[in-house]
């Protein structure tokens, strides 16, 4: 190890530190009265710290850790998007965590953790990294799936998800573990070697081509689409809701990040194969998410089956293996988290009146518009944007995907992308329609936290105003695109 | 004059508008009359605005005027461009003119919600300006699919008893088309590397590409304008709107299919065009025909004057498609004569319909006693419906048949007897209206203010039916360069 190995590591060492203090802190002071408040600021000022370093002091362009960790620009743009999500996610629920009066520390050591492991998986290129930040993080997110530990669902979500979850993980392992046997290295650019001069000889190993495929299935799982998506909607909806929100961005970013980079690195002589399963899953997670999304009443399941599709579109960017697509497939996810983390900012500052419970049925929001002018407008133009209506952000990023389908004459996945963003839209609507056109229920009680109205009022202005830079925002991820770091 | 970005300034300046009612405080007493002041003045200004831009535009340049061009996005090359023509003049002015008017007839009746009644009117005026004035491809997707979403919210939030079935029928039927033509625009991108108007009239489509192209847009505009088989979602969003809501959807929001074959379909799709001709002919005749049956049928007022407007479409496409002079300069006055026309009975229609609460037609009768000024108002309205001399319909429908006359006898031959059978629907309409048994008794006829707004569309509907060229004459080289081509 040396020095500049803890300088490109920096960020997540503050993280772990900042974690670690978090603990030690609730441990000494559990009858301070301000505990909660203060391990909320060491929290806080962990992030920030740690965001700051990864832009200011990690050197971009180098490995680490004798090439276990690689940081460079396209690293950099998903960790952003994951600081940005994960500071916005921990103010939103520390407010619900603290009403409920299930605030613990371990909440906030939790995410920090799983942030953690989630930055090193989006710059791991060694299948050890990659598979030891991949624990990390689910069993994080398994305990934050039970975080509620006196709610029934949230205590099944917690199973469910652990033992999905673990056998996804089994499979990784052993299926990295064949890689290794047949390319005896555990770096990306060596796999891609080896198996480079592997069909050069003309030698094609079954065996190895099943590995690969079943590490696929291992990270689709990951991301939860179809086939793979079982857990999602039962998990989404028996978290908390802002640990939903977590579930549903941040982690998914990292997947993201890393598939691209999975597949397009060592796996790249495999792109034919890929090409066909990713081409099916993407056509399957458009399909199932819109459609199984109609039915749904609780607005966490329906953004669970919603988000399933929109990764099914993010698929279409990744698979084309081309500049664009990969461009077209990070500006798509940044756009979905904007959005989708305003949505649930909205969501969170409604509650029962007489219960005190917070309203996850779509039904009990009905008549929002003529009580809360401000929130019932930000819900629509964020709904409207996911459902990819002009000139909303969201339409930018289907735009950008379809672009990128026709582009590669890939026609028929354009048709379908556009009829299932057709589906899309009906259940978008039917939470639009219910807050503007239902009768209003009188026991809707509205409380927006002044930072909740922030966040509200910046993912509102992106949306809306998107398209002035757009521009601007697609030079940064040219730059920052996987291609052009390679 | 040439330096103020002008178009620009129209688009935005009721952007600007609904930004200000977005920041009135709302527990303000006179915070409903301040916002309905706000959005009248806003859309009155823009009117004048669009006068200014009548008075400066050159009537003897065939090209696009006040060109407006910067790089919207780097990398795709796409422009926001924007120009128009006479056409696209003649449309935005028919737009500006109708916005103050549907937020005048509603002062009173619209209680809940004004703000984003208000807001939604301005947005829906930005976004339709825009679109008849952009000359890219995807300027001019984004501007007409944003248009759903104020229209989804107007038909929505202050329709009537089934709204929401209307609302997402409209909804789903449009973005369907729309999301087709995007695919068109994305293909024809591709092909030719850009999505600039003005370049792609100088490009050659192979023909196959072309009838998948035209096929494309076609969903989109047939489904707009509405033509017979794709015309389901216009009744029922008729019926559902609100008075204002139907206005704008009859005035301008039909004409969008027409335009974009007039923009669009024919100068970049020309054999494409001629293939498809006989089918629009056919699809046209049933529009006529058989709507015009369906509509002697209706009990329903609102529906009855929405199944009109499919009726009187269809002549627009059929003079469209008829391409040559007659023809086209017939459809552009028929749309715009239908825009004012077709307001204007919608107006009328709300106004009885809040009057007496009912909008079956058979619940009315012997209005012309108590209400004589709201009776000739609807008689002359009528007859422009009928394209009567001396209306602005006639002179669409005329040089429409004239156009079609020199293409084909029989098709002409059948589509005449569209006239008459909107006579017959129209007619009798006003014959259960206006004359008859008398079913009420306190009844209170026009206000000065509904007046004034009838005299309005009175005055353009006689003057613009009496000496045409002076809207003609607008749009005249406009359609002449669409023949050249």
């Amino acid at each position: 190890m040396q020095l500049s190995d803890i300088k490109s590591f920096s960020p997540e060492i503050i993280l772990i530190f900042g974690s670690i203090f978090i603990l030690v802190y609730g441990i000494f002071f559990t009858k301070s009265k301000d505990l909660n408040k203060n391990i909320f600021y060491i929290t806080f000022v962990s992030l920030i710290l740690s965001f700051y370093f990864s832009i200011y002091v990690v050197d971009l362009g180098t490995n680490s850790f004798n090439n276990l960790l690689n940081n460079d620009l396209y690293t950099l743009f998903f960790k952003i998007l994951a600081f940005t999500g994960t500071i916005i996610i921990t103010y939103i629920s520390y407010n619900y965590l603290k009403d409920l009066d299930i605030l613990k520390p371990e909440f906030f050591f939790l995410i920090l953790i799983s942030l953690t492991g989630i930055l090193i998986l989006i710059s791991s290129r060694n299948i050890i990294s990659m598979y030891l930040s991949l624990e990390l993080q689910s069993i994080c997110l398994y305990i934050l799936a039970a975080y509620r530990k006196y709610d029934v669902k949230s205590s099944e979500a917690g199973v469910k998800y652990f033992i999905i979850g673990s056998l996804a993980s089994g499979i990784l392992l052993y299926e990295l573990s064949i890689i290794y046997a047949f390319t005896n290295a555990t770096d990306f650019y060596e796999i891609s070697k080896s198996i480079n001069l592997s069909l050069e000889n003309n030698e094609n190993f079954l065996i190895l081509n099943l590995g690969f495929v079943l590490i696929l299935c291992g990270l689709f799982f990951k991301i939860a689409i179809v086939p793979f998506h079982m857990w999602a909607p039962d998990v989404y909806e028996g978290s908390a809701t802002p640990i939903t929100a977590y579930f549903t961005t941040i982690p998914k970013i990292g997947a993201i990040g890393f598939l691209i980079k999975f597949l397009n690195i060592p796996f790249e002589s495999y792109s034919d194969a890929w090409f066909q399963i990713l081409y099916l899953v993407s056509i399957a997670s458009m399909f199932l998410g819109s459609i199984a999304a109609v039915k749904q009443n609780n607005i966490k399941r329906l953004l669970a089956y919603s988000s399933i599709s929109h990764m099914g579109f993010i698929l279409i960017g990744i698979l084309t293996d081309n500049h664009l697509g990969i461009k077209s497939a990070q500006l798509y996810i940044s756009i979905y988290m904007v959005n989708i983390l305003g949505i649930f900012t909205c969501v969170l500052c409604l509650k029962n009146k007489i219960n005190g419970y917070y309203l996850e049925n779509i039904i009990n929001f009905s008549g929002l518009s003529k009580k809360n002018p401000f929130l019932s407008f930000s819900l629509a133009i964020l709904l409207f944007s996911l459902a990819g209506l002009p000139p909303l952000s969201g339409f930018f990023a289907k735009l950008y995907i379809l672009i990128t389908a026709v582009e590669s004459k890939l026609y028929l996945l354009a048709v379908i992308a556009v009829l299932a963003s057709i589906i899309s839209a009906f259940y978008y609507l039917k939470i639009i329609k219910t807050i503007f056109f239902d009768k209003s229920v009188n026991d809707i009680y509205i409380n927006i936290p002044t930072g909740s109205r922030l966040i509200i009022l910046i993912t509102l202005i992106i949306s809306i105003f998107l398209i002035i830079f757009l521009s601007d925002f697609l030079e940064i991820i040219d730059a920052t695109s996987l291609i052009s770091n390679l | 004059m040439t330096n103020i970005p002008i178009l620009s300034l129209l688009i935005f300046f009721p952007f600007l508008g609904s930004l200000i009612i977005l920041f009135i405080n709302k527990n303000d007493k006179s915070y409903k009359n301040k916002v309905k002041e706000i959005g009248l003045w806003t859309s009155i200004i823009n009117f004048f605005l669009s006068l200014a831009l009548l008075y400066s535009f050159d009537k003897t340049e065939s090209q696009f005027q006040f060109i407006e061009s910067f790089k919207l996005i780097n990398d795709l090359n796409i422009y926001y461009y924007l120009g128009i023509d006479g056409i696209s003049l003649s449309f935005i002015l028919l737009t500006t003119l109708l916005i103050p008017i549907c937020i005048i007839t509603s002062w009173n009746k619209i209680n809940e919600h004004i703000g984003y009644f208000i807001v939604s009117f301005l947005i829906i005026e930005c976004f339709l300006i825009g679109l008849f004035s952009s000359l890219d491809l995807f300027i001019f997707f984004i501007f007409f699919e944003g248009s759903l979403i104020p229209l989804f919210l107007i038909i929505g939030i202050w329709g009537g008893e089934n709204r929401i079935y209307a609302s997402y029928k409209f909804f789903f039927y449009t973005i369907f088309g729309s999301l087709l033509m995007l695919l068109g625009i994305l293909t024809l991108y591709f092909y030719s590397g850009t999505s600039n108007l003005t370049l792609l009239m100088k490009t050659n489509i192979p023909f196959t590409l072309q009838i998948w192209l035209f096929l494309s847009f076609f969903a989109s505009f047939a489904i707009k304008i509405p033509m017979w088989p794709f015309h389901t979602w216009l009744p029922d969003a008729h019926v559902e709107a609100p008075t204002a809501g139907s206005v704008i959807l009859a005035g301008i929001l039909l004409k969008l299919g027409g335009y974009g074959f007039l923009r669009f379909s024919l100068p970049l799709f020309p054999e494409a065009s001629d293939f498809f001709t006989p089918l629009i002919f056919i699809l046209s005749l049933v529009s006529i025909i058989y709507i015009s049956i369906l509509a002697l049928s209706q009990n329903n007022i609102k529906k009855l004057i929405a199944y009109s407007s499919v009726a009187h479409m269809g002549f627009v496409t059929l003079g469209i498609f008829s391409r040559n002079l007659e023809g086209l300069q017939g459809s552009v006055y028929q749309m715009i004569s239908h825009g004012l026309i077709s307001a204007a009975l919608f107006l009328s229609a709300g106004f009885l319909i809040d009057k007496m609460q009912t909008k079956k037609i058979d619940d009315f009768g012997g209005l012309w006693k108590q209400m004589p000024k709201f009776s000739i108002f609807f008689m002359i309205f009528c007859l422009g419906a009928i394209s009567f001399p001396g209306t602005t319909g006639f002179i669409g429908e005329f040089l429409i048949l004239l156009g079609v006359f020199k293409i084909n006898f029989l098709i002409s031959f059948i589509a005449a007897f569209g006239i008459i059978l909107s006579a017959c629907y129209i007619l009798w309409l006003y014959n259960r209206v206006c004359f008859g048994n008398n079913n009420y008794n306190n009844i209170t006829d026009l206000s000065t203010k509904d007046s004034l707004v009838f005299l309005i569309f009175l005055l353009l509907i006689v003057i613009l039916g009496i000496y045409p060229n002076m809207l003609m004459s607008i749009y005249e080289l406009s359609t002449n360069k669409l023949i050249i081509n």
